[in-house]
């Protein structure tokens, strides 16, 4: 009965110490991949809820470009038409930003924009994904820009 | 020992029970102490904002602009707190929400601003008529418009979507859909190998199409993941195809007050006039309906479709033609199982290529007068016998509807444009209201009229369609349905068609 009670607690101990390594060799492995922002097509977002950034990522490990791997990008404010997106060759991910729309501090308040990056493809066992981030400084809309609204009616952006 | 067990069991299930019910009670006695503020319940359905306000990768959906309109709204009316209506079944068909509706008006706790399609419960006698509010001189507060009912697209005015059948205003839209509330999503890569060169902008090219597609080994069309046996007459295809189609075609007969636009009254007039009707006056165009209706479901859908795991098989590319609303876009895009590009194109309408009774259709560049995509109503229920509270809805309603705050949401949910004049819309929809899109007529095909009636109907065309009833059956059987959903409709609605030239 003893041994039986010992044999279950080795066991137990062992899957313990097991998971344990396994997470924390996920762990290192998700720290030696690098997000970096390589080339955007704005220094700067202007929250005008029309315009749009181009935004191209690296990723890479060991400074080598990875491959096929896919990675998800949420932005803290505003839209990605496409949010999930597989590396190329190059290690490269390109994607399109919209920005939100300023209309005055009380209901979309000014505020830069942080785009998380996350890569769903570099672990397997405790999904401990590898992560970067990148933020954008957002300015507010010219207020003599005017934009048409779909039935051809012009509107003004940004006024207070 | 036994007995203090089951005390103890019962202490903690009464606790339990206890805890449960004052988390029930928590948004509408959240802020019990604070009585000198109104406490303006609102349900705005899916633009309901969402309770986080930072989008993670493990909750990326977050929805902030109905959040800080609320919020500015609040700062600046200090006397009304906002309360959201978390409780609603946002993503509940028409039974399930107006069952939740009906418990909360029982209830005392129905929002004073709901959200019900627009019209759609006008029978039951819900909403509180809104035109004095909306045509009073100097209603709208914000500048540039003499009255409320001004600072919104015109043509929104005269649809049944806004009106009741007694040309009430009963709803206020917030914003519409993008031309169109769904489309075909398409398999570009199935079309090249199945010989497809263009999109269908016909019924005809579209049946084409998908036979084109079964011939070359691919699911022609699948339905919507959502829609099931439930939901088989009054789905999509009769919506946005056969209705606008074959009612269009007799429009001048159903419009009997000449205004342009078939009300729900015209329409129940018609009805048990017999203009609808496969035994009646337009007896070959409505068996020609029903039966194009019938041909899609036993033909071109595949048997147990409802029971068919569509999904999986558009990733894997087998699927041509995928019916889906337009929501779906930024999904779509997202999508990285799927290695071959996709495009979208409009449901098309019947036309003179597939009907002798059809003319051809006719298209916009751009969305024509597309129908409300969120509309609100004010409860009557929630706010009779309390003007503080009706004044607050309507406070906050025309708050809503500045243009500023309806771009702000339509920015942000990306896939609608604003129902006031001068709003601005996200980039995410920019190409797609650039297509032509089929001028629809300011009528529809009846589908039951109530609740009732549609569940009948509904059910009665799921025999035919399955072969449980004759030809003759269906047409007489979905006539009655008509006549008695026009009937029952009529005598909620308190409308007097004494005068009507009705059928025996």
């Amino acid at each position: 009965m003893k041994k039986k009670t010992l044999a279950i607690i080795i066991s137990a101990a062992a899957m313990i110490l097991l998971s344990a390594a396994a997470y924390i060799v996920d762990f290192i492995i998700a720290r030696g991949y690098r997000f970096e922002v390589i080339a955007a097509s704005a220094e700067e977002i202007v929250a005008d809820g029309t315009s749009s950034v181009k935004i191209r990522v690296k990723l890479s490990r060991g400074g080598a470009p990875v491959e096929g791997h896919t990675v998800y990008v949420v932005a803290s404010n505003g839209s990605l038409p496409s949010s999930r997106l597989v590396t190329d060759e190059n290690g490269y991910i390109t994607f399109v930003y919209y920005p939100y729309l300023y209309v005055n501090e009380k209901v979309s308040p000014l505020e830069d924009v942080t785009f998380k990056f996350q890569d769903e493809s570099n672990s397997k066992i405790f999904m401990i994904p590898a992560t970067g981030e990148y933020t954008m400084k957002a300015v507010k809309p010219d207020e003599a820009g005017l934009t048409e609204d779909w039935q051809g009616l012009e509107i003004r952006s940004g006024e207070e | 020992m036994s007995c203090g067990i089951a005390t103890l069991k019962k202490i903690v299930t009464a606790l339990l029970a206890a805890a449960v019910v004052a988390l029930g009670l928590i948004p509408y006695f959240g802020n019990a102490g604070n009585t000198d503020r109104i406490r303006l319940v609102v349900d705005m359905h899916g633009y309901m904002p969402s309770t986080s306000r930072t989008p993670t990768a493990e909750d990326p959906e977050v929805f902030n602009s109905t959040y800080y309109i609320a919020e500015a709204f609040m700062d600046e009316n200090p006397d009304v707190e906002i309360v959201w209506a978390r409780t609603k079944p946002v993503g509940g068909m028409d039974a399930e929400v107006a069952q939740w509706m009906t418990t909360q008006i029982a209830g005392g706790t129905v929002p004073a601003i709901a959200f019900s399609w627009g019209t759609r419960y006008q029978d039951r006698n819900w909403y509180l008529p809104l035109d004095e509010y909306l045509d009073e001189e100097g209603s709208w507060p914000y500048g540039g418009y003499d009255t409320w009912r001004k600072v919104f697209r015109d043509y929104l005015w005269k649809s049944g979507a806004t009106k009741d059948a007694l040309d009430r205003t009963v709803a206020v839209p917030i914003t519409v859909f993008p031309g169109a509330s769904t489309g075909y999503f398409y398999n570009k890569r199935a079309f090249a190998r199945a010989g497809i060169d263009q999109v269908p902008v016909t019924w005809g090219q579209f049946v084409t199409a998908a036979k084109k597609l079964e011939e070359n080994g691919y699911v022609g069309v699948a339905p919507w993941l959502y829609f099931d046996t439930t939901t088989t007459f009054d789905a999509w295809v009769f919506q946005s195809v056969m209705s606008p189609s074959y009612s269009g075609a007799i429009f001048d007969r159903l419009d009997y007050d000449g205004n342009g636009t078939v009300t729900v009254a015209e329409q129940a007039r018609a009805t048990l006039e017999g203009e609808f009707s496969p035994n009646g006056v337009n007896s070959a165009l409505a068996r020609e309906m029903y039966g194009n209706l019938k041909y899609y479901y036993k033909e071109m859908l595949k048997t147990g479709w409802a029971s068919i795991d569509y999904n999986s098989q558009w990733l894997n590319g087998t699927v041509g033609i995928r019916e889906e609303g337009l929501w779906a876009l930024p999904n779509e895009n997202s999508n990285v199982v799927r290695d071959f590009d996709y495009g979208v194109f409009v449901a098309p309408l019947v036309s003179s290529d597939t009907s002798e009774y059809l003319k051809e259709t006719e298209f916009s560049d751009g969305p024509f007068e597309p129908g409300a995509d969120l509309s609100l109503n004010i409860m009557k229920a929630a706010v009779e016998g309390k003007p503080e509270v009706l004044n607050a809805a309507l406070r906050f309603l025309k708050y809503l509807t500045k243009p500023e705050n309806i771009s702000l949401i339509c920015v942000e949910n990306g896939g609608v444009l604003g129902a006031v004049k001068g709003t601005s819309h996200s980039n995410l929809i920019d190409e797609f209201i650039k297509n032509k899109f089929p001028i629809l007529p300011k009528c529809s095909w009846p589908a039951g009229f109530t609740d009732e009636y549609g569940d009948r109907l509904n059910r009665t065309f799921e025999r035919w369609v399955n072969g449980a009833i004759s030809d003759e059956a269906f047409y007489s059987e979905a006539d009655s349905i008509q006549s008695a959903g026009a009937r029952s409709f009529l005598g909620n609605m308190n409308i007097d068609y004494s005068g009507w030239d009705i059928r025996a």
